[in-house]
């Protein structure tokens, strides 16, 4: 579903990607792993297009994106749930829900709109509010659910338990593995927590200064002596 | 100390006060609420702009300025006054996003500074091409009026035609800017572009074309407001400053980022100002201390309240 060749990408004279290649299949979950610094942002950006790659390919199902702005690739069916959540907090919940849905021309917005919130309970309850008054769980939520009023058929998620106390990301992560499971959308996971990570997703990759070092089935990487070491803390 | 404890009877006895004519207070109020409308369109301008760019942009006064000249010019050919407004308001906005993409653009990201100089420049810039086009002969021109030159008795007071047109108009527009800004995608997507940049792009909102589209409509905003006051203050490359020291004011009575804040701050100025004028004993404070005055009270509101009435003090993120 998407295949990423061979990028680098840079702010300014930094570098951060030397050279990313990597592979989504339609239907899982995939997780990308690595330190702080590693490449993980960077790599999701140049698949949203908020970052250009100066070199190599994004195709998604079979269709090259890199060079395309990012409504164009939001369109495509790509949703970026970013790092730190970027609500629009002095909106209301209703209102960064529509805005998730900006690209859509169809009609069925509105049905969408109750569907999603099925999934978020919290947020039906609380449509009125702005984004900012929200707890960080919730904002997190919401920041998933605005993902999804897009119809993507690729989530792209960066970091959805940053700054959540364990519960919370509990449940977090029991809703993106339901959205997997019932909406069929595919998910490209960059997550902190690996060991959380991998228990849900099928593959995996792991970054370090730009470059993939190791990519492999997640139960593999799981038992893998290095992984462990750097990633799993045991 | 002592002289002006002496002199203070003498002083108080020159002020007229509402007591000795109701009506001409009536009078007094209402038209100080007319130019006050004119002073909330150009705060609006001013908010829109610096909500969703952070800047903020001195010529927008100069900008509605350029717009009424050139309108001046349809005035002179014949053209008809309803038409001339519409004509002027599509040109202003033009205008505006023509400015956005060509010179605000490339300095987007240099510091604050930066962006204040260029619109300072652009200041000086339309102020020397308009006076280099128009103000031949004789200075100031004069406007048409597309309400009338009458005034209609309300009962407790005479008002001209041109101050209700001015009312109804300022009070449509900022009707028609609610309905945009709160019912409609395209208004939203402003919004969030103003709060958000990189998630707008995520949403896939083209955040470029709404900042040309935020300045269009700031521009269009400031140009009816320019067109709609020139009948009143006469057509000279000078004729916005005033007005556009008196928005400033106004906008930041408001709170410079809220809407509602800019409009009630311009009608209080433009009250304000006006029995200022009004009951200021003319012996001892001129007209020329009207705007002195009336900043004034700008200084003693925001010591008070150093966001301004409606504003929200902003943490940002570093």
């Amino acid at each position: 579903m998407l295949k990423v060749s061979g990028i680098r990408a840079s702010y300014g004279p930094v570098l951060a990607l030397h050279d990313v290649s990597l592979e989504v299949e339609e239907g899982s979950i995939v997780t990308i792993l690595g330190s702080n610094g590693a490449g993980k942002t960077s790599t999701l950006r140049v698949i949203s297009g908020l970052l250009r790659a100066s070199a190599g390919t994004v195709e998604f199902r079979g269709r090259r994106i890199n060079r395309r702005p990012p409504d164009a690739i939001v369109s495509m069916g790509i949703s970026h749930v970013p790092e730190g959540r970027e609500l629009f907090t002095e909106l209301s919940v209703q209102e960064n829900l529509m805005l998730g849905a900006y690209t859509r021309r169809d009609r069925a917005v509105k049905t969408d709109l109750d569907r999603v919130l099925e999934y978020f309970p919290i947020l039906a309850e609380r449509r009125r509010q702005f984004a900012g008054s929200l707890s960080g769980g919730e904002q997190q939520q919401l920041a998933i659910a605005r993902g999804l009023m897009s119809r993507p058929r690729l989530l792209l998620m960066d970091e959805p338990s940053l700054g959540l106390a364990p519960l919370v990301v509990q449940e977090i992560f029991r809703i993106i593995a339901t959205i997997n499971r019932e909406e069929r959308v595919t998910i490209l996971l960059v997550e902190q927590d690996a060991e959380l990570a991998l228990s849900l997703a099928k593959y995996g990759y792991v970054l370090e200064t730009g470059r993939v070092v190791i990519a492999d089935e997640a139960a593999r990487l799981r038992e893998d002596e290095s992984v462990r070491r750097s990633y799993l803390g045991y | 100390m002592l002289t002006l404890i002496m002199l203070a009877p003498a002083l108080l006895a020159n002020w007229r006060t509402p007591w000795d004519d109701w009506s001409l207070f009536g009078e007094q109020v209402v038209s100080g609420l007319a130019t006050g409308g004119i002073y909330a369109l150009v705060a609006l301008a001013i908010v829109l702009i610096y909500r969703s760019t952070d800047v903020v942009n001195f010529a927008q006064g100069e900008m509605a300025m350029f717009a009424t000249f050139a309108m001046w010019s349809l005035v002179l050919a014949g053209v008809d006054t309803w038409l001339v407004l519409i004509i002027g308001v599509a040109l202003a906005a033009s205008m505006g996003g023509f400015i956005e993409r060509v010179v605000v653009r490339p300095v987007e990201s240099a510091p604050a500074l930066s962006v204040v100089v260029v619109t300072l420049g652009l200041f000086v810039f339309l102020n020397s091409v308009a006076t280099w086009i128009w103000a031949q002969g004789e200075l100031p021109k004069t406007f048409p009026t597309p309400f009338g030159t009458d005034s209609v008795d309300l009962g407790f007071a005479r008002i001209s035609q041109h101050s209700i047109g001015i009312l109804v108009v300022a009070f449509v527009i900022m009707g028609l800017l609610y309905l945009l800004f709160n019912h409609t995608k395209v208004g939203l997507a402003m919004r969030a572009t103003a709060q958000n940049p990189v998630a707008s792009r995520l949403m896939g909102i083209n955040v470029g074309r709404m900042l040309t589209l935020g300045w269009a409509l700031s521009a269009a905003v400031g140009g009816l407001a320019g067109m709609l006051i020139a009948p009143v203050t006469f057509l000279h490359p000078g004729f916005m400053l005033g007005v556009l020291l008196y928005a400033f004011a106004a906008a930041v009575l408001g709170g410079l980022d809220s809407p509602p804040g800019a409009i009630i701050g311009g009608f209080t100025i433009g009250v304000v100002e006006n029995l200022f004028g009004t009951y200021t004993p003319s012996d001892w404070l001129g007209a020329e201390m009207k705007l002195p005055l009336t900043l004034l009270v700008l200084v003693i509101v925001l010591v008070i309240r150093p966001t301004g009435l409606f504003g929200q003090a902003r943490t940002r993120r570093v």
